[in-house]
């Protein structure tokens, strides 16, 4: 999941839980506002089979034009490797730095403004002299 | 500073509940809640002589509605060898109309439920257990111990493809007064939608 130079927000959701899509419209917005700054949004569906075309149609929905990923085997499993002191309480979302290295886990949904005071200074710490121009216009404002 | 302040409140933000450790006692075992019957229910008065289940479950989780045949099966039928069940909903009516009392009421009765299904009106019960989501099951020994918390079984999905009835499995131990073979697992539901903390005041004297 590492993406060396980016900041990574990798979130496990589903189609059907209601704060996730609650959510989604202020995570769109933040990747929308933050992708040219190095932002990345991994989306992961814990949709069930049976619900997966649902989740297809929401993502369409939400103008998601990128690729996004659906769980495979043993939910147990990706549980696990997704953050092993995570309950499994959708949505979740871990933030990996530039380096790849974990950041931070957030469990349950957040709003734009929670998600930015996240973001923004991971994007930051490429040091001052390198922060894009609308980024540092966002942070004094 | 300002970098400082925006680490720290980002940590705040992550830190997780407390969720009850294995040999735990039950926690706010006599609150009161409303059931679908109309009437107030503790857990303390629908704890079995072998041992005791709670669910936190609502109507609207599609986590939920995969597993609550399943779940109201393993309630009302261990229900009869002496361990007492629960069910429990602690997420905020106001925020999803489907959990309302009065849905409550009709998913009860189409579910064929037979133990209480409860309104934590506050909350504080779910928080007290450290519940982060529904459906997630916490079962006691006859003690009144923690002995299991987790999913249910391995399959959402499919009942048919269940290849590890979890908490069956856990039911039958301490219902033969044997510890549970597998303690903790985990599984996938839908956050806790929990009712703003209620702060009160008291006039100065």
């Amino acid at each position: 999941m590492s993406k060396h130079g980016k900041v990574v927000l990798a979130q496990a959701w589903s189609s059907l839980c209601l704060p996730c899509q609650e959510e989604f419209p202020d995570l769109m917005r933040l990747y929308r506002e933050f992708a040219p700054h190095g932002l990345e949004l991994v989306l992961i569906s814990a949709d069930l089979q049976a619900w997966r075309e649902q989740a297809r149609t929401f993502l369409a929905g939400q103008g998601v034009d990128f690729p996004a990923f659906s769980t495979t085997g043993s939910l147990e499993a990706f549980i696990e490797a997704f953050d092993p002191a995570w309950s499994g309480s959708l949505p979740a979302t871990l933030v990996l730095g530039q380096n790849g290295q974990r950041r931070g886990f957030w469990p349950g949904a957040a709003t734009y403004e929670e998600f930015r005071k996240v973001v923004e200074p991971l994007l930051g710490e490429k040091g001052p002299e390198k922060c894009p121009a609308p980024l540092a216009a966002a942070r004094s404002a | 500073m300002k970098g400082t302040l925006t680490m720290l409140m980002f940590s705040a933000a992550l830190t997780s509940p407390t969720v009850l450790d294995l040999g735990d006692s039950i926690p706010m075992a006599d609150v009161k809640m409303k059931n679908v019957d109309g009437n107030q229910v503790s857990i303390a008065q629908i704890k079995g002589t072998k041992g005791t289940l709670v669910v936190f479950t609502c109507n609207h989780c599609p986590y939920v509605k995969a597993w609550e045949e399943r779940l109201t099966e393993l309630a009302n039928s261990f229900q009869k060898e002496g361990i007492g069940a629960i069910f429990i909903n602690s997420n905020d009516p106001a925020r999803y109309e489907e959990d309302s009392y009065e849905n409550m009421q009709t998913r009860a009765a189409k579910l064929g439920l037979e133990v209480p299904y409860v309104v934590d009106a506050t909350s504080d019960v779910a928080r007290a257990f450290g519940a982060t989501k529904t459906p997630e099951v916490f079962l006691f020994d006859a003690a009144g111990k923690l002995v299991y918390r987790g999913a249910v079984d391995d399959n959402a999905e499919n009942p048919a493809g269940v290849t590890k009835t979890y908490l069956k499995d856990a039911l039958a131990a301490i219902a033969a007064g044997r510890v549970p073979p597998l303690q903790q697992t985990k599984a996938l539901g839908c956050t806790i939608k929990f009712r703003a903390k209620t702060i009160k005041f008291r006039a100065k004297e």
